[in-house]
């Protein structure tokens, strides 16, 4: 009996430890996640990326600031603005292709994993040298 | 082993079965996987709103402009204002994601409405004035 009991609670205790390690990595996914659609509302308004004119800051981005922008230290995500209209050659941007190329890469930190989730939001982007504004979408792409 | 004993050990084993089962439960309580996408989506009302108004049409001047120009017939990159809501649906198209529904809409003097939201859990952004007479609208939902 006091065996039988043992041997049941022994597999109901490794079946919790178990759920808890999936359980804690979806949380670990899900805080993940949150802090993406954070960067995702806060990155466009982050002096980084915002276009200002003699301290007016605008609701859009300097693709000039993009070209030599490198964030750092934001956790296994992929972070980059594509121009979506006009539409453009489908390039990455450098000092070498822009303005004729679609793609700003920001931030980049690649985790071997099938597990990822790519968010995005319109983000209007300024280019100083033409006085344009055109549309595109900052996107994050946050890997589990 | 006495009745006494065993009674207790039964009711050890129910409070142990009450707390297996709550912590199985506890993550599905918790979890609220749309609220999250509903979030996403009503961020995504509000800027594309914005993106779409200060977008450029032609040099020095925006959709913004052009919706007010178009109030009194008199547009400046367009031959005509009938196909502002043609480069309005193209610039949406191109941004959004194929399975979200739109609808963009200005009421006022001149009343512009594009795409249709057919289905029932939208998000709105917030109005926005252009004028004192017209205001514009972006509703999304996802297919």
């Amino acid at each position: 009996m006091i065996l039988i009991f043992t041997v049941i609670f022994g597999i109901v205790l490794f079946g919790i430890y178990r759920y808890n390690i999936n359980s804690i990595q979806d949380i670990q996914n899900d805080l993940e996640e949150s802090k993406s659609v954070s960067l995702l509302s806060q990155l466009p308004m982050s002096p980084y990326l915002q276009y200002s004119e003699l301290s007016d800051e605008k609701e859009m981005v300097d693709t000039l600031k993009l070209l030599n922008l490198e964030l750092e230290n934001l956790g296994f995500r992929t972070i980059e603005v594509k121009q979506t209209y006009p539409k453009v050659n489908d390039l990455n941007c450098s000092k070498e292709t822009y303005p004729n190329c679609d793609t700003y890469g920001i931030y980049s930190k690649v985790k071997a994993s099938q597990d990822k989730k790519i968010i995005s939001i319109p983000v209007s982007l300024y280019f100083p040298l033409t006085q344009e504004t055109k549309i595109g979408n900052l996107v994050i792409t946050t890997y589990g | 082993m006495g009745k006494g004993q065993l009674e207790s050990l039964g009711l050890v084993l129910i409070v142990l079965l009450l707390a297996v089962l709550l912590v199985f439960s506890l993550p599905f309580l918790l979890k609220d996987d749309n609220q999250k996408e509903d979030n996403i989506l009503r961020l995504k009302a509000d800027a594309l709103r914005n993106v779409l108004l200060q977008a450029s049409l032609c040099p020095g001047v925006a959709i913004k402009e052009e919706i007010l120009n178009c109030e009194f017939d008199n547009p400046r990159c367009l031959d005509n204002c009938d196909q502002l809501e043609s480069k309005i649906g193209e610039m949406i198209k191109t941004t959004l994601e194929p399975n979200l529904i739109y609808e963009f809409r200005v009421d006022g003097k001149s009343i512009i409405q594009i795409g249709n939201d057919s289905c029932l859990n939208t998000f709105s952004s917030a109005s926005q004035p252009l004028s004192d007479s017209s205001k514009v609208f972006l509703i999304l939902c996802e297919k």
